[in-house]
């Protein structure tokens, strides 16, 4: 079984960054999927490496972030109502997906889509007697 | 006679001034792009070193601390620039030692190497904060678009730090300097190989018009 957990922006807008940080840890520790409705801000990218790196041990091996988000230009009006929705509730353009290395092998973004490459062992040990498998491998 | 006359003119501004203008240099990106290959290859071009900075190979995280060599020195026709080069160990969001034990190490070994590579990854997101000019290594044989590059990019933006995007090992059939480009458009994206120093000198030129960005 996959355990996707979702995590609104507004929660973790409402959290300061270590709060953020710690969150997404014990999430991604008790393996589930993380889906964020936005995206982390830069400095958080690079705290939540910081502090995965801080947490690598035998049992845990870190981490993998994918995002999308709109790529495209946009006119000056659309970039002011979305640099002041920013500033008010965060970055809540585009969606973040965060798994466990331990489950998640590879994944592969694309400014538009991202493919989630499973672990075999980890397929082979959930899908067991169901005979589906409708995930990619790797 | 003017032009000599400039060149001496030259000398001495450098001499005097020298030290006023040594701006940091860190070499930044995932693990294995290339960032200790290009550092050597930057102190074998520059006219002050002659000595490389740390041994490469193929298994990830061969570099686990920060080395930094001090006032290297570019001549471009006429044009100079000192910095110091700081090469940092590549950043990842996953270090599995097992990884390592698939590569020939012991599990002691293994996990030795995995710890180091983890306080690697932390001294180099904390020296963010001390570089005035940043070169991101990207395998141009490789998707450019992974978090850890994308982490980078908005690290610096967001502290306003100049920075260049390197593709490296454009020597390679699979290397392909386009699709960095593509996936970043914004920004001007030079090829290398920076084992067989190729392009070398577009990144020096590039190097000396990005030094007057530093607010220092």
């Amino acid at each position: 079984m996959l355990k996707f957990k979702y995590l609104s922006n507004k929660k973790l807008s409402s959290m300061n960054s270590k709060g953020r940080m710690e969150e997404i840890l014990k999430l991604i520790k008790e393996e589930n999927i993380i889906l964020i409705d936005g995206r982390l801000n830069s400095i958080d990218e690079a705290n939540l490496i910081r502090e995965t790196m801080n947490s690598i041990n035998d049992e845990f091996n870190g981490l993998e972030i994918g995002i999308v988000h709109d790529n495209h230009e946009h006119n000056l009006i659309t970039r002011i109502k979305h640099n002041i929705a920013k500033i008010l509730i965060g970055e809540s353009t585009g969606l973040t997906i965060i798994g466990p290395a331990k489950i998640i092998s590879e994944l592969k973004q694309n400014p538009e889509s991202i493919e989630i490459y499973f672990h075999k062992d980890y397929i082979n040990k959930y899908s067991k007697g169901t005979g589906k498998n409708n995930i990619k491998k790797k | 006679m003017i032009a000599k006359l400039k060149t001496v003119f030259m000398d001495v501004w450098d001499t005097i001034f020298a030290d006023k203008r040594i701006f940091k240099l860190g070499i930044y990106g995932a693990p294995n792009s290339g960032k200790t290959t290009l550092a050597n290859r930057m102190c074998k071009d520059v006219i002050n070193s002659d000595s490389e900075f740390t041994d490469i190979s193929n298994i990830a995280h061969e570099t686990r601390k920060i080395n930094v060599k001090e006032k290297l020195l570019v001549n471009r026709n006429g044009k100079k620039i000192e910095f110091d080069l700081i090469d940092t160990p590549g950043i990842a969001t996953r270090i599995d030692y097992e990884v390592f034990v698939k590569a020939g190490m012991n599990n002691k070994e293994a996990k030795q190497r995995a710890r180091e590579a983890t306080k690697g990854v932390i001294e180099s997101i904390k020296w963010l904060d001390n570089v005035d000019i940043v070169l991101i290594m990207i395998d141009s044989t490789k998707n450019p678009l992974n978090q850890v590059n994308l982490t980078i990019v908005g690290n610096l933006e967001a502290r306003n730090i100049p920075f260049l995007i390197i593709a490296n090992k454009i020597d390679l059939k699979s290397g392909k300097l386009e699709k960095i480009q593509q996936a970043f458009p914004k920004y001007k994206v030079i090829g290398i190989s920076a084992k067989f120093s190729k392009n070398m000198d577009d990144l020096y030129d590039k190097l000396i018009v990005m030094r007057k960005k530093v607010k220092r």
